[in-house]
């Protein structure tokens, strides 16, 4: 397999590469563009993922210091979205901009063997206080927030097997040195939060340590040599052929010809969905001038 | 004949370097004085020079402006030092990008996509209307009252090139039966595309766009009573602007104005960019508009370090509103300004040759040339009478591309070069080159969208799955997309299939045939018809879907699957998703007004593709461009990639498209400028003027990015059969024969 020149790995990517080499290598490698529908109705499915978007995008404007009445204004008479704002705007700890340092939409890289590992964080906030497994006063907490706007919660377990969860952590003790004036941010003193929009009250909080960036980065680098070096041979299908139903490639591999319901995803694959979400704000062409 | 006569003189006088390949005929070009020829070397292998280093290394609070010509190393201290930033620890995100075409930034993207850079933040690259439009979308809700949008609660509508022309054919459109523009004969899309041009020029140039007929009318020296097309064109760009404003639709021009009028301005948004950005490198800053220099004279000044690169003797861009002249002003705002006079890339020969032809094309500006003349050169060229015809012409370029990569030249190190390139000749060549074995890519794909076979079928099926939209294919339609669709169907049995299946838009089924004709089709192919046939049923008895939407339903669930004509045919399925990524922004900014006046969405899809309204562009395609590849351009293409070649082929030198601007009856590049002076009318002797210019610019910025030579594609008559003489060859007829 040859990787495109100057590739950058990604958590999503990756997680494509641990559910199914043969899609990583059609989507990344072979760039076979192959547009049959993920998931059905396609409608139903595309405004979730609109609006999982124009969430995002909301809480950016946030932190940009637009203020709120003006924002939920733009909003108005979406029921789904007013919910998930009021959520958002209830939440404790994010009212004073002020004393948040805040850092919204912020992209970091690192190399890692012969390529860059890159990342998109939703939130890095900066604060003071320390988390609990730390002493009194000893740095300050950088917390990674990520915006999930799935239907269900996911399980932890099944949160703490993902990449991103192991990727955001360890890139930002790789990368984030600009954050923390000039020097590397300890393990110890990052953790990430997954925040749903849906169940407020329910985040999942995941710590972070030194022996996990040791176990991520042995991790990482090992997948990343690995598809490196597989051969020019048709890569494996996954086992789990659940997973075709919401995968595009599926005419491709043999593997079934409906696209799966929006209704009859699992957790696994709602998760998914919010996981994946990438609306391109950037989708409409821009002219160059 | 004429063609020959100008070349047989100096067929044995002069030749440009060893490396030239034998031509099959008396052309074989040797060194005659044995001058070793500069190897091929990127500009990254160059040992830097002081002056490079001087800039590279320069304290991060400078401020520099840098300009030379084409090959003086200004890009690679660009990129080196942006290497120096990242390695000083300013962290990626603080450094801004700006250059006037993203192609442009291929050496930044290169540095700060290797895994050698170091960790941190990613640094930005953007264009001006990438800025704009960044900002008009996070900062919206802060002055969509106070530019006067008739919604400023809801969010906006970014419409692309293609959705803007859409709202300016359904604007203008009715207006032609109240006479407007009566008197010019252009197409109606041209029409639509120069008022939106128009826009965007007023825009970027910086004046009121309410002044477009105004300016276009004062500049008019011809008959006055086709004055008024000018008014015309200012009633329809008045109209376009309030339809936008009443329906939060933002055009490029709008997106453009609300960021420097509004948005610039707006404290919260300026202190973001000014917070975000302490670096700045510009690069190509010739190539563009004046409204960068409105906001970069405030802008340069906040910023921590600059570095502006400015190319002399450049701006290809003046149909997109290039005034390098505005641009270089940027120079007072910098503390330091560093001029680089060596080429890096110009060996003696081309740059004799880029002499002679400077001042063959203007001989009055001799004395301002940089380049030096002195040694002897010439250019191989397609000899006559043997290449007299296009194919011959053709046969021979690919000859002599053939013997260049023999010789060791790798064919990314070719490209071949043309004012225009068809899609005939983009076609015959790659074809031609394809059949050597030799790798070649073109700027775009051979064909418009619309005109892909696999466009067409999809259209057609999507109207035989929507009766009610009453667009019945004809049964031509029907037959070329059964032959798409279903593999290994041929024509004979595609048409016989259709005469006897297809009755008034309905499809019978494969079993009412007549056996005898079952066995003619074959019952395989007969098969994956009822598959077809029955999906379609299945789809009309169900809810309609929007298009897009169907598009990928039908491609997922049968076209591509196993015994389909997109299973295995991956070109196809990237025209698929090219058509459906065109149908899906149509949706987003149409939608809403369709859906308000009652019209089927995909209906209005395919009655604009009918008319050439949309799907006429060249989608870039899914692929990236391959590495080493002959590459296959319109010259000003190659121009704003930022790189050099070793070898150049120019092709169709008679042409008058080397020089002479497109016409374009309602739009003005020239005059639409702010170098204009506005009480002047705009005369032959100008145009003629502006064409010397342009060849200059154009010829001078080819040479400069050749490092080994260059050979001319001449055929007697051109691609459609005409015999040509433009000013190049005259040109060319005049540089050789003055050494
Ligand atoms: S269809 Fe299944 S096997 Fe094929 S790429 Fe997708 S997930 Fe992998």
């Amino acid at each position: 397999m040859t990787l495109p020149k100057n590739f950058q790995f990604s958590q999503s990517s990756l997680q494509d590469y641990v559910d199914c080499p043969r899609r990583f290598q059609l989507r990344y490698i072979q760039r076979r563009a192959w547009p049959a529908l993920d998931t059905a109705p396609a409608l139903e499915s595309e405004l979730f993922m609109q609006r999982g978007a124009q969430f995002h995008h909301l809480v950016h404007q946030y932190f940009l210091g637009i203020p709120t009445e003006k924002l939920a204004r733009q909003i108005e008479g979406d029921e789904m979205l007013e919910g998930w704002w009021q959520n958002f705007t209830d939440l404790q700890g994010f009212q004073n901009l002020e004393d948040l340092r805040a850092r919204p939409e912020i992209s970091l890289s690192a190399p890692l063997g012969e390529f860059r590992l890159m990342a998109k964080y939703d939130v890095v906030a900066l604060t003071p206080s320390s988390p609990a497994h730390l002493p009194e006063g000893k740095g300050e907490n950088f917390t990674i927030y990520d915006w999930k706007t799935s239907r269900k919660r996911p399980k932890r377990e099944w949160l703490e097997k993902k990449l991103q969860t192991r990727v955001y952590p360890y890139l930002l003790t790789r990368a984030g040195a600009q954050l923390n004036g000039g020097q590397p941010i300890p393990p110890e003193q990052i953790e990430m939060i997954y925040w749903f929009t849906d169940f407020p009250d329910q985040p999942a909080r995941f710590s972070y340590s030194e022996e996990q960036f040791t176990t991520a980065e042995a991790y990482l680098g090992g997948l990343i040599a690995e598809i490196n070096n597989l051969g020019d041979d048709l890569a494996p299908l996954t086992k789990d052929e659940f997973r075709c139903n919401y995968c595009p490639y599926r005419s491709l591999c043999s593997r079934g010809n409906k696209a799966g319901l929006l209704d009859e995803m699992d957790e696994f694959n709602e998760s998914e969905i919010g996981f994946e979400l990438e609306l391109d704000f950037e989708g409409i062409t821009e002219v160059e001038y | 004949m004429a063609v020959l006569c100008v070349f047989e003189p100096l067929w044995s006088i002069f030749f440009i370097c060893a490396k030239f390949p034998s031509g099959g005929t008396n052309l074989t070009c040797q060194s005659q004085n044995g001058t070793p020829v500069q190897e091929t070397m990127s500009l990254t292998e160059f040992k830097l020079t002081a002056s490079q280093l001087d800039i590279i290394e320069a304290p991060l609070d400078a401020r520099i402006f840098l300009d030379g010509p084409a090959g003086s190393g200004k890009t690679t201290v660009g990129v080196e030092r942006l290497k120096r930033l990242l390695e000083a620890g300013i962290p990626g995100d603080e450094i801004l990008l700006l250059v006037p075409q993203r192609t442009l930034a291929a050496p930044y993207y290169d540095v700060l996509q290797s895994p050698q850079a170091a960790p941190g933040g990613s640094a930005s690259i953007l264009t001006i209307g990438g800025i704009a439009k960044r900002m008009v979308e996070l900062f919206w809700p802060l002055v969509s009252e106070q530019a006067g949008f008739a919604q400023p609660n809801r969010p906006p509508t970014f419409l692309t090139l293609e959705t803007a022309q859409y709202y300016m054919a359904h604007l203008v459109r009715p207006l032609f039966s109240q006479g407007l523009f009566e008197g010019i004969t252009i197409e109606r899309n041209r029409l639509y595309s120069q008022i939106v041009d128009n826009l965007n020029k007023a825009t970027l140039v910086g004046f009121a766009h309410t002044e477009i007929g105004m300016r276009l009318k004062s500049a008019w020296a011809g008959d006055p009573g086709q004055a008024h097309i000018y008014e015309d064109a200012q009633t329809c760009a008045n109209l376009f602007r309030e339809y936008c404003l009443e329906h939060n639709l933002l055009d490029f021009s709008l997106q453009v104005e609300l960021f420097t009028q509004h948005l610039w301005p707006e404290a919260l948004c300026r202190e973001y960019l000014m917070n975000q950005y302490r670096h700045l490198i510009i690069d190509n800053l010739e190539e563009d508009v004046p409204v960068t220099f409105d906001v970069l004279k405030e802008w340069v000044p906040a910023f921590e370090s600059a570095l502006l690169i400015f190319d002399l003797g450049a701006g290809y861009r003046r149909f997109l509103g290039a005034d390098p002249q505005t641009t270089s002003r940027l120079s007072e705002y910098c503390d330091t300004r560093v001029s680089f006079l060596n080429s890096f890339t110009l060996s003696e020969k081309l740059s004799s040759l880029g002499h002679a032809l400077s001042v063959a094309i203007l001989p009055e500006q001799e004395a301002a040339s940089d380049l030096l003349p002195g040694a002897q050169f010439s250019i191989p060229y397609s000899p006559l009478p043997e290449t007299r015809y296009y194919p011959q012409m053709l046969n021979w370029v690919s000859d002599q591309i053939e013997a260049l990569i023999e010789q060791g030249t790798p064919p990314g190190e070719i490209v071949v070069l043309a004012p225009y390139l068809s899609d005939s000749l983009r076609f015959s060549l790659v074809e031609r080159l394809d059949g050597r074995g030799i790798p070649a890519y073109s700027h775009r794909p051979s064909r418009s969208l619309r005109d892909e076979p696999a466009t067409q079928t999809l259209l057609t099926l999507a109207a035989l799955a929507h009766p009610e939209w009453g667009l019945l294919p004809s049964a031509f339609e029907l037959t070329y997309a059964l032959i798409q669709s279903i593999e290994s169907l041929d024509l004979v049995r595609a048409r016989l299939l259709t005469e006897i299946v297809y009755r008034k838009g309905k499809l019978l089924p494969f079993e009412q045939i007549r056996p005898e004709m079952q066995e003619r089709i074959t019952y395989k192919l007969g098969l994956a018809y009822d598959g077809l046939r029955a999906w379609l049923e299945a789809y009309i008895q169900g809810p309609s879907e929007e298009l897009d939407h169907f598009l990928s339903h039908i491609f997922g669930e049968l076209l591509s699957q196993a015994g389909y004509g997109f299973h295995s045919d991956y070109d196809a399925a990237e025209v698929a998703a090219n058509l459906i990524e065109s149908v899906r922004k149509f949706r987003w900014g149409v939608g809403e007004r369709l859906e308000i006046e009652g019209t089927p969405l995909g209906k209005e899809y395919l009655e604009m593709v009918k008319d050439g309204v949309i799907a006429a562009q060249y989608l870039s395609p899914w692929q990236t461009e391959p590495e080493d590849a002959v590459f296959l351009a319109p010259a000003t293409t190659f121009l704003m990639r930022n790189r050099s070649a070793a070898y150049q082929f120019w092709l169709d030198i008679g042409s008058r498209g080397w020089h002479e601007r497109i016409r374009q009856p309602l739009t003005h590049p020239y005059v639409l400028s702010r170098q204009w002076d506005l009480a002047r009318p705009w005369s032959d002797l100008d145009e003629l003027e502006a064409s010397r210019q342009s060849l200059h610019t154009l010829i001078t910025g080819l040479v400069r990015r050749c490092r080994e030579g260059i050979l001319l594609g001449i055929s007697e008559l051109g691609e459609q059969g005409y015999e040509h003489k433009g000013q190049l060859i005259k040109a060319l007829d005049r540089a050789l024969r003055s050494v």
